[in-house]
């Protein structure tokens, strides 16, 4: 029985030694299905490759097109789809690993597409190198059109997909232009083979109008929708039949006027919805839903199982998130408020999430410094309109709690508000664990972690306050810093924060 | 009647620890016998599966397409994997240590590289393979064809089709 097996293996050997020797130095020049790195060197003549190398003969011997095919796809799959493209001009057998390379990725990086290039450059290198991939063994197939504007591929997408959409596929990205027709994604294109496989979809600014013949999508663990057309109707058909879905994203998707996840749903962890603004109810009975990350719709609680939901992130105003909060989700680790109407007078109950490890609250004030908000009360009760601590110096002193476990503390657009400093102070006198205080004159992302190389834009607003935020920051703050806090006090960006003048 | 599956118990966990401390032999293709632990030869799939079918184990396994290098090279993986601890922090820094240096010296020989590649797909084990396949990787990423066929000793063999084709889809044409 044992020797089976092995012989098997030995039918396994390579079939090498049949691959014909061409001397074509111009051709191998040229090479480089994709974008090239510029780097290639001119043409050098194939004998000056061996020539006088004693070694070339042994690496021949064994050299990687001898690999058996499954080796060699195996390595391609560690590599992107550019190098993958650059190797296909290596030799046949690369060549025809490429053709069955598993993840076809396109977009402008990858395409290398010049600075002035139209849609129909994008179009046709798709089209070419689609038509030449065999369509066995793609994992997955990403489209996206971020960074190009005016392309539209919509006349093509259907035959596109016809190749990718093959049983094995798992992954499918269609990240689409807004364009003046809407490209309806062809449902008909879910055989049962490619349900059977499918594991993560993506899809934006198109049509779905999936009917209940739709039959199991046995895989679909990632469902992402921005800026579909679907009603819940057509939803709920996809979700009855995508009993493995653990994450649920509904961006923008303003036909969707009522969500109701049922209890089917086992396995769904996650649940984004943002900006659906025809959405007028969220319900969910799905028994494992750990994570709610809600934006621009209110949810009535008692209509969604929340006692194990772990990580909270939805836009609400602080004194409501505090009022009700704790008894709804006694489990909550994870809470990111996002507040844009803070009262001034609310009430502020004492509350207490006992298994909390992050909390981040973003407060939408359009100027930092023009809204009175008492940034202190966030600890205590008592309340105080915004005011610069260059106007009244006497500080509060509250005597708090010891937080024995607060490590890492960061607050951004940080003002010289009389408020934002009372709350510093209070951190670093009772969070007796802190590790890191970082304090961040401006908000947002910045330029070095950016895709986009950019810092968040700021209005002249904030940064004519940054001075002053870390003149507070110096005076009142520096001092009281203990030397086992390590504080990092970041200005606005020397490069994209420059003053307009005048 | 106590006393009796008391010993028998004991019979059964004898035999349990002796097989886990059992010696299964290998043969190389040009004859040698290695003699390895069992707990080491299970990082092959193929052959844990036909050890723990009853197969030869006394009779030891022939690797006739191993030849007695790759096959000491791809042991001394085994040894290290199987025979090991991997639960503490530790531990697994000892052994994502010796795997860097092991595929390290590999790479310096492409030829021997590629041995231990077939013979660890060969046998399915899969860290070797994963570890082997990677490296492979590595050294083509940015370089150009040129390069890579130099790098890897590789005959340029496409036909006037091939290169009529991917002349076609080369995005700089």
């Amino acid at each position: 029985m044992g020797m089976l097996a092995l012989n098997r293996l030995l039918s396994l050997r390579r079939d090498s030694r049949r691959r014909r020797r061409h001397h074509r130095p111009q051709i191998r020049a040229r090479c480089g299905l994709i974008a090239s790195t510029g780097k290639r060197k001119t043409s050098p003549c194939q004998q000056d490759d061996y020539d006088g190398d004693s070694q070339a003969g042994k690496i021949m011997r064994n050299s990687i097109p001898d690999l058996p095919e499954d080796i060699l796809f195996r390595i391609q799959s560690f590599m992107s789809m550019r190098e993958a493209a650059r190797a296909a001009c290596v030799s046949r057998a690369f060549l025809h690993s490429w053709r069955c390379h598993p993840n076809l990725i396109f977009n402008k990086d990858t395409i290398g597409l010049k600075r002035n290039a139209f849609g129909e450059n994008f179009h046709g290198k798709i089209g070419r190198i689609l038509r030449n991939h065999s369509g066995i063994s793609l994992k997955t197939f990403q489209l996206d059109y971020s960074g190009m504007c005016g392309f539209d591929g919509t006349s093509y997408l259907d035959s596109w997909l016809q190749i990718a959409l093959k049983p094995e596929i798992e992954e499918l990205t269609l990240f689409l232009p807004e364009t003046n027709k809407q490209y309806s994604f062809p449902c008909s294109l879910l055989s049962d083979g490619v349900r059977d496989s499918l594991r993560y979809i993506k899809l934006r600014c198109c049509a779905l109008h999936p009917t209940p013949e739709l039959g199991p999508l046995r895989s679909l663990s990632n469902l992402h929708l921005l800026y579909v057309s679907i009603t819940w109707a057509e939803l709920e058909c996809l979700l009855s039949n995508s009993l493995a879905l653990e994450h649920l994203e509904l961006n923008h998707c303003k036909g969707i006027i009522c969500l109701k996840i049922p209890c089917t749903l086992q396995q769904l962890s996650s649940l984004n919805v943002v900006e659906c603004s025809g959405l007028k109810v969220i319900e969910s009975k799905a028994p494992n839903l750990s994570s709610l990350f809600v934006r621009g719709s209110r949810v009535n609680f008692s209509l969604v199982e929340t006692l194990q939901i772990k990580k909270l992130d939805m836009g609400c105003a602080i004194c409501d998130a505090r009022a009700k909060l704790p008894s709804i989700m006694p489990n909550l680790e994870t809470l990111v408020i996002e507040s844009g109407h803070e009262m001034v007078d609310a009430p502020m109950l004492p509350t207490k999430f006992l298994y909390l490890k992050h909390l981040t609250i973003h407060m939408i004030t359009g100027s930092t410094i023009s809204r009175p908000y008492d940034y202190f009360s966030l600890v205590t009760q008592v309340r105080m309109v915004h005011e610069s601590i260059f106007t009244d110096s006497q500080l509060r002193h509250i005597p708090g709690h010891r937080h024995g476990h607060l490590k890492s503390v960061k607050i951004t657009g940080f003002s010289s508000a009389k408020s934002l400093v009372e709350l510093t102070c209070y951190i670093l006198n009772n969070a007796v664990s802190l590790e890191c205080l970082t304090l961040d004159t401006i908000y947002g992302s910045r330029c070095d972690q950016d895709k986009y190389r950019r810092c968040f834009p700021m209005i002249d607003g904030v940064l004519t306050e940054a001075p002053r935020g870390l003149a507070a920051i110096r005076t009142y703050i520096e001092d009281k810093v203990p030397s086992t806090v390590n504080l990092t006090v970041l200005e606005p960006c020397s490069r994209c924060h420059v003053r307009r003048r005048g | 009647m106590a006393t009796g599956s008391g010993a028998a118990a004991a019979a059964a966990d004898a035999e349990e620890k002796e097989s886990g401390s059992r010696m299964i032999t290998l043969t190389s293709n040009e004859g040698k016998a290695f003699v390895v632990t069992e707990a080491s030869a299970r990082q092959s799939a193929t052959i844990r599966s036909m050890v723990d079918d009853g197969g030869c184990v006394d009779k030891g396994f022939p690797l006739p397409n191993v030849d007695s290098k790759t096959l000491a090279r791809v042991i001394q993986y085994c040894d290290e994997h199987g025979n090991k601890e991997a639960h503490t922090v530790d531990e697994r820094a000892a052994l994502a240590k010796f795997d860097k240096d092991f595929i390290a010296e590999l790479d310096a020989d492409k030829a021997f590289l590629y041995d231990v590649t077939m013979a660890a797909n060969y046998l399915h084990i899969q860290g070797l393979f994963a570890l082997t396949t990677q490296c492979i990787a590595d050294t083509i990423k940015g370089k150009t064809p040129e390069e890579i066929r130099t790098a890897f000793g590789i005959e340029y063999d496409l036909t006037a089709q091939d290169e009529e084709e991917i002349k076609e889809e080369d995005t700089h044409a």
